[in-house]
């Protein structure tokens, strides 16, 4: 007869077991719509056209918002990169949040700032505006000062001003495709889908040679914290948005590099200053608004790597990240709660917002749980040495298989400068990264998901960040 | 104390252990392939470069001198090299023309590098073809002019725009039936291109856009041929654009509304009278730039009343094009301005700054 401790066990033990095995299911799903995405989008972009485009300049308007706060180190170069992308009709807006240190007075410096009357669109929420100016030297710059009030609060004062028909959210330290725009804004020029937003790759720069704002060589990070980053970048981030983009039910476009039409994000009142995961919140908060409104749109994914970020290359700086991320994926999970299994929000209700509980809330409980309880039983008999090996399977081999087929699909689809030694290299990372990364990795979201429910305010985050040629 | 295997499927957690190491091993197999295929695609090139890169040299030489040419004919080089030799070619002269391109031209005809070219233009990878015709759309004979209508015809989409563009580039008459059929086949996936391969070729171009727009087979070709009308500097149109006002796709109504900005006609007139009431925002938006653009000072009317649309973006809209209007428009705007706190601050900048961002 079984007792009751004994059957607590066991239930215990079988839904870590089938928790895994579902995490594992939808990602093995995301493999093949992510793979067909990537050969049907891998010739899309026309060189050629791209720069006859540019020649005769009929190309869509796009401001780029970037939100600035405590930058002074490195803005103006920022701006000066940004100046310089191949579009021909773009404006830069620098939004900056209240820096504590001399932001705005290099900015004046360097790029000779006068203030100018701008209106601002009252439709959005942001802190109060302290002025807005123009560069004299480049009449398409424009930097917004403002009280501080967080990443999204300055995207919200960016947005304000914003008089194109597409805007484009970049973070201050990204780096910028030269063609990036051109990729990214080539889906809204087809009229046949109303496209609200695209996003695109963001590719991991640590290790890379960095000149005059521009990847000028490319490597994979020297430290392993950085280059496990690089296979779960593509692994987690590639495929599932890759799948996502095909049944357009993506639910995050990343905040590095985001392109969206403006009056869509203005019609819902823009960002979201109160969660920390903006982002995410400004997708699932549109994909509703919009299923609301029983308007037909899309939106899309790139496979290209249309932007570098540097990654944290420390343990602390990671934790420090991933714990905000799974707050930001949490904060907008609550909110957008009465979405999840709603037939009225299509496949994003009935699928992608599930999945994303499953992996987000229940998934890191789980598998914590899992790695303190199923070696305990193991080793004192409890568990049998079938379910001992399956766990193991789903828990570090099954991650091989997952890292490792995602690595092998990206590289073989889509031209990617890795030579066949990084190659080598990462395919190691992927070995490796499940004993150690994963696990610590669904700690911090374990963590996250703890102060998610003790509310501690939301702010911009320092993760350490170290410079591109040193991670 | 119990098993768990007395309760469960011990075949079922094996399956799960033996499917893992399987997938995995595979997997990590795929990838030491693809490293293995990798490192002798890279030896390859690296054995290559040297030669290629000399070439490079070479050719790049040759055009930034005056050449005196004593040089290998084409034929004598080896495939790839006549690729890199193309691709060098188009990378220097893609954006050329006048005198360069007649340096092109005289390089080509020493080098008697045609008929590679127009072989290559035929058949081939993609984007050798594409690089081919390019190139060819820069010579001015009669025979690279015979493969670029030869290709025309071919069985690959972007290649058959490849050659449409390179036409275009030509400046020579395109049969209104060939461009008609083209943009039907390949419009879906390069709206962009088609409507930027339309503005190249012009008021030539008319017939088979007004064409497609009477007989369109799908959103996305109406909306490149609105879009190449739009931009060619058109006197009139034979096609009515009222009836598209009512298009249920609100991103051909922001064509029409564009192209109707061109023309000054009862019928475009008629038209952004009906999408200044349009139902979708960013329509009457685009409406209210494209009224500015008129600047036909008898719609005026319809600017003020948008001055007064709900949404911000239309009212910014508005007050820019009063502004594009002239006098006339800014005299109005600070008058409207004057009564409406809420106008004031948009009509500060519009005033500051001439024309819509």
């Amino acid at each position: 007869m079984i007792g009751f401790v004994d059957l607590f066990f066991f239930i215990t033990t079988w839904i870590v077991l089938m928790v895994g095995l579902v995490q594992n299911l939808i990602y093995t799903g995301y493999l093949y719509p992510a793979w067909r995405e990537m050969r049907r989008r891998a010739n899309a972009y026309d060189t050629e056209a791209a720069r006859e485009a540019l020649r005769r300049g009929e190309q869509t308007p796009v401001t780029l918002i970037v939100p600035a706060y405590d930058e002074a180190l490195t803005i103006v170069d920022n701006a000066h990169s940004l100046l310089s992308l191949r579009y021909s009709d773009f404006e830069v807006i620098i939004v900056n949040d209240g820096s504590g240190d001399d932001t705005v007075s290099r900015l004046q410096d360097a790029l000779e700032l006068e203030p100018v009357p701008r209106a601002l669109n009252p439709g959005l929420r942001h802190a109060e505006v302290r002025g807005v100016y123009r560069s004299a030297i480049y009449p398409n710059l424009h930097v917004v000062d403002k009280e501080n009030g967080g990443k999204a609060d300055a995207i919200n004062a960016g947005l304000a001003c914003t008089r194109t028909d597409l805007f484009c959210v970049i973070d201050a330290d990204s780096i910028l495709q030269p063609e990036a725009l051109a990729r990214a804004t080539r889906p809204f020029q087809e009229p046949g889908e109303h496209v609200v937003a695209v996003g695109g790759t963001v590719g991991v720069a640590n290790g890379c040679t960095v000149r005059h704002g521009q990847i000028e060589r490319y490597d994979l990070p020297h430290r392993f914290v950085a280059r496990a980053q690089a296979v779960e970048y593509t692994r987690a981030f590639l495929m599932a948005r890759l799948a996502s983009s095909r049944t357009n039910t993506l639910a995050l476009i990343s905040g590095a590099f985001g392109v969206f039409r403006t009056a869509d994000v203005v019609e819902i009142g823009g960002y979201d200053p109160t969660t920390v995961g903006e982002d995410m919140e400004v997708v699932v908060r549109l994909h509703r608004h919009l299923r609301q409104a029983g308007r037909r749109y899309v939106m899309r994914y790139l496979p290209e790597p249309v932007c570098w970020t540097e990654v944290p290359s420390t343990l602390r700086g990671l934790s420090r990240q991933r714990v905000r991320w799974q707050r930001g994926a949490l904060e907008t999970l609550s909110r957008h709660w009465k979405m999840v299994f709603n037939p009225r929000y299509g496949r994003f209700g009935m699928v992608t917002l599930p999945g994303i509980v499953l992996i987000d809330v229940v998934g890191p409980v789980v598998e914590v749980l899992g790695y303190v309880l199923v070696p305990l039983l193991w080793a004192w008999g409890t568990l049998n040495t079938p379910y001992f090996l399956a766990y193991v399977g789903l828990t570090f081999v099954f991650g091989i298989f997952l890292s490792a087929a995602s690595l092998l699909l990206e590289q073989g689809s889509v031209e990617r400068p890795t030579n066949a030694r990084q190659l080598l290299r990462l395919a190691w990372t992927a070995v490796l990264e499940n004993f150690g990364y994963r696990q610590l990795n669904n700690i911090w979201r374990f963590v996250g998901l703890v102060r998610h429910f003790r509310s501690a305010p939301a702010r911009w985050a320092d993760v350490g960040r170290t410079g591109f040629s040193k991670g | 104390m119990f098993l768990s295997a007395e309760l469960s499927d011990a075949a079922f957690l094996r399956a799960i252990w033996m499917v893992s190491l399987t997938l995995a091993s595979a997997s990590l197999t795929g990838l030491l392939a693809l490293a293995i295929l990798r490192a002798l695609r890279d030896w390859r090139r690296a054995m290559e470069r040297a030669r290629l890169d000399g070439l490079r040299a070479e050719v790049r030489d040759l055009l930034m001198a005056d050449f005196s040419l004593d040089t290998v004919s084409l034929r004598q080089l080896s495939r790839r090299e006549q690729g890199v030799l193309i691709s060098v070619l188009l990378g220097y002269f893609r954006n050329l023309d006048g005198a360069r391109t007649d340096r092109l031209r005289d390089l080509v005809e020493a080098w008697d590098m045609e008929a590679v070219l127009r072989s290559t233009a035929r058949r081939g990878p993609r984007l050798d073809r594409l690089r081919s015709l390019a190139v060819l759309s820069r010579l001015d004979t009669a025979s690279s002019l015979e493969t670029i209508r030869a290709v025309l015809s071919d069985r690959d989409g972007p290649v058959r725009l490849a050659a449409l563009r390179a036409l275009a580039r030509r400046r020579t008459d395109i049969p209104s039936a060939i461009l008609v059929d083209i943009a039907r086949s390949t419009a879906a996936e390069n709206v962009a291109l088609l409507t930027s391969i339309f503005r190249q070729i012009g008021p030539d171009a008319q017939e088979a856009m007004e064409e497609l727009v009477r007989n369109p087979p799908d959103t996305n070709t109406l909306g490149a041929a609105l879009g190449g009308l739009a931009g060619i500097g058109l006197s009139s149109l034979s096609v009515e654009l009222r009836p598209l006002a009512g298009h249920p796709v609100p991103e051909i109504r922001k064509r029409v509304a564009g192209l109707a900005a061109c023309f000054a006609s009862v019928d475009t007139r008629a038209c952004l009278a009906v999408l200044v009431t349009d139902p979708d925002a960013q329509v009457r938006e685009v409406t209210a730039t494209a009224l500015g653009e008129r600047k036909r000072t008898d719609e005026m009317d319809h600017l003020v009343a948008l001055l007064r649309d709900p949404v911000w973006r239309v009212r910014w809209a508005a007050s820019a094009a009063l502004v594009l209007m002239g006098q006339a428009g800014r005299l109005l705007l600070k008058a409207a301005a004057q009564d409406n706190r809420d106008l004031e601050e948009i009509a500060e900048e519009a005033l500051f700054r001439p024309g819509p961002a």
